[in-house]
């Protein structure tokens, strides 16, 4: 029987399923629109694995050169690795993560300093890299800490581009057997466009994971409120160590930060300790750099944990590393 | 008379189709906006309820009402929470946090006659005058000339570090030298409240260490987590050079005798558990032997009193019982 208002039981139901469905492919329409854009801390599709940047037949290297010349010294310790030819090739798209984490002068060391970032991007350049591009996310506002740390104007002079963290370069990443890492914001997008990492940043005392060197200086690519990761600081620096597989690192002690890390504040707390150190074992340099801050390696449980989940080694010495003094 | 029926054409249909679809992409965008709180909107609740400034908030009063004519400022004031503070200075902040740190105030400034360099001054509102000494002497630098214009305060080549009532306060120039030097100085007198020195009586308990070869400037209050043992909380430490072998002793004034006696054993607890081995000590106290050096401790009414990392045995007895000579003095 057809009722009064022209509609049956039948029409209503199937009328009703096609709104239903149509409303349910809109939305899913929506969402899949919304995600794809989205960085942050919202949405995207997570990744799970970033690129190795190691270059194997390198081998395993690692070199010390003392001097207080860091223009001198950083070259030393390049070619006690085999020369800046072994890493990078012509045409290479080089990304150098430094450490620029807080708005401080270049003269307390909490920053890498400009004048050994600009030397490495020089040597990148005579390897015949195409481009070079200098990146960090820091503490501070990041265009007061690349500007005031000196960083910014040592590096573009030298032909290199100042990547700022913003937004649309972060992805959310999950590492592989992370317990931390997961689904979290990562600037990614640098990465992504890069064929050579490599780490430079200063020895420093920190106050929560007792040093803050190579391994640490990868903090830099986290996003987020990444400060929740302090509470498992040991946990956090393995993970970057599973996360990132450099090129090589430079561990720069001419100046170490002996006590009152990772921010210092006076210069009564740097010690001239005349020393660069690269490798491309960022345990093993970190390992020596302990030392250097008058601890063993097994002050710092980060260390050991890194070693257990096969990130590097902590016997420095039996990467039988270069030695050389510089005057 | 029945109502005329007539079917739905296809055009009607379709607009049907479109504005049900458009409905729902706004009923789900306003469902996804509001699953996703703004930060700016919890700020708005902050302010409103009066709560404390928000992490790198900018404006706001004066930070430095007398700034000394020398400088101008460079960037402006910032704040900073306990939510917020490793924000600006990060794994630090842990020292802080324990310690009763309620919030930051920071701003840059530049020298007028030298626009190359520049001072930054952190304001530490530590809650009380005893929290400000304990960040400020767990972070001092060893030798470093002290202020004619606090009580606890010393500059660097650089920096400029002291107490003032509640506030630890601290200057840092990106230069050196001797126009540097003035200006921060001039810049921390005009931070501490003219003829106000507030907190003397907060470290009452120091004064009962021994002054014979104590290493000035050596005093601490540890807030928290005192030589790793979780309930060392509130325990002054000083350093003494004897024979040239520094020593450190302790002291910490309890909420009652019983509390006193109570930790004393727990300390010693908690080193036999870390392979100590009990060794000789002097009446009514207590020795350990870590492996390569000695801890000690004794309880006398509401102090608890020791001896941290002495290397030598004969060393930690003496200063033992100088320690407890001195504890008892004091309480006469």
């Amino acid at each position: 029987m057809t009722p009064p208002d022209g509609i049956t039981r039948r029409q209503f139901v199937s009328r009703g399923l096609r709104a239903a469905g149509a409303a349910a492919a809109t939305w899913g329409a929506g969402a899949w629109l919304m995600h794809r854009g989205r960085t942050g801390s919202a949405g995207g599709a997570v990744a799970q694995a970033i690129p190795d940047f190691s270059v194997p037949e390198a081998g395993r290297k690692m070199s010390i050169v003392s001097g207080a010349d860091r223009v001198k010294t950083v070259r030393r310790a390049v070619e006690g690795l085999g020369g800046i030819s072994r890493f990078v090739r012509k045409g290479d798209r080089v990304l150098i993560k430094v450490n620029a984490a807080f708005a401080t002068p270049a003269m307390l060391s909490a920053t890498t300093n400009p004048g050994l970032a600009a030397e490495l991007i020089r040597m990148c350049f005579e390897a015949g890299a195409a481009s070079v591009s200098v990146m960090d996310n820091p503490i501070n506002d990041a265009e007061s800490c690349f500007s005031l740390s000196g960083i910014g104007a040592a590096a573009r002079p030298a032909g290199a581009r100042v990547i700022l963290p913003r937004p649309g370069l972060f992805r959310r990443f999950s590492l592989k057997g992370g317990r931390l890492i997961r689904n979290w914001p990562v600037m990614l997008e640098p990465l992504k466009g890069a064929d050579k990492l490599i780490g430079v940043t200063p020895l420093k005392h920190h106050n929560r994971s007792g040093a803050s060197m190579t391994m640490k200086n990868w903090y830099g690519l986290l996003g987020g409120r990444r400060n929740r990761f302090h509470q498992d600081i040991n946990g956090i620096i393995m993970e970057l160590a599973q996360l990132v597989k450099p090129t090589f690192v430079v561990l720069d002690g001419t100046t170490a930060m002996m006590t009152n890390g990772p921010t210092g504040g006076s210069l009564s707390d740097l010690r001239a300790t005349n020393l660069m150190i690269a490798g491309t074992d960022p345990v093993a340099v970190d390992a020596f750099g302990a030392t250097v801050l008058g601890l063993k390696p097994s002050d710092l449980p980060y260390l050991g944990r890194a070693v257990a989940a096969g990130a590097g080694t902590t016997d420095w010495r039996a990467l039988n590393p270069a030695r050389a003094r510089v005057s | 008379m029945s109502p005329v029926t007539r079917p739905i054409g296809r055009r009607e249909s379709l607009a049907a189709w479109l504005v049900v679809s458009l409905l729902v992409v706004v009923a789900g965008g306003v469902a996804v906006r509001q699953a996703f709180f703004s930060p700016a909107v919890a700020e708005a609740l902050k302010a409103a309820t009066g709560a404390a400034a928000t992490a790198g908030s900018r404006g706001g009063a004066d930070l430095i009402p007398r700034l000394p004519a020398a400088l101008e400022p460079m960037s402006a004031p910032e704040s900073f929470d306990r939510a917020t503070l490793s924000d600006k200075i990060n794994g630090r902040a842990e020292l802080y946090l324990p310690a009763g740190f309620v919030g930051l105030r920071a701003q840059r400034l530049r020298m007028r006659d030298d626009r190359e360099t520049w001072l930054e001054v952190f304001i530490y509102d530590m809650g009380g005058a005893r929290n400000a000494f304990s960040v400020f002497s767990t972070q001092r630098r060893e030798g470093a000339p002290a202020l004619g214009f606090v009580e606890h305060g010393y500059r660097t080549g650089n920096a400029v570090c002291f107490v003032s009532g509640r506030y630890y306060v601290e200057v840092v120039a990106s230069g050196t030298g001797e126009r540097v030097t003035e200006i921060m100085e001039a810049l921390g007198r005009a931070l501490v409240p003219a003829g106000k020195r507030e907190g003397e009586g907060d470290l009452g308990e120091s004064a009962l260490f021994p002054k014979e070869g104590q290493v000035a400037g050596s005093v601490q209050l540890i807030a928290k987590n005192a030589f790793s043992f979780g309930r060392f909380d509130d325990v002054f430490a000083a350093k003494y050079r004897d024979a040239g072998v520094t020593v450190t002793l302790f002291l910490s004034r309890r909420a009652s005798a019983g509390e006193a006696a109570d930790l004393a054993e727990a300390y010693r607890k908690f080193l036999l558990e870390l392979d100590g081995k009990e060794a000789p000590a002097p009446d009514g106290t207590w020795l350990v032997d870590m492996g390569g050096s000695f801890e000690g401790a004794f309880s006398s009414d509401r102090m608890l009193a020791g001896i941290h990392q002495v290397e030598d045995p004969a060393a930690a007895r003496k200063w033992l019982e100088k320690l407890r000579a001195a504890v008892a003095g004091g309480r006469k």
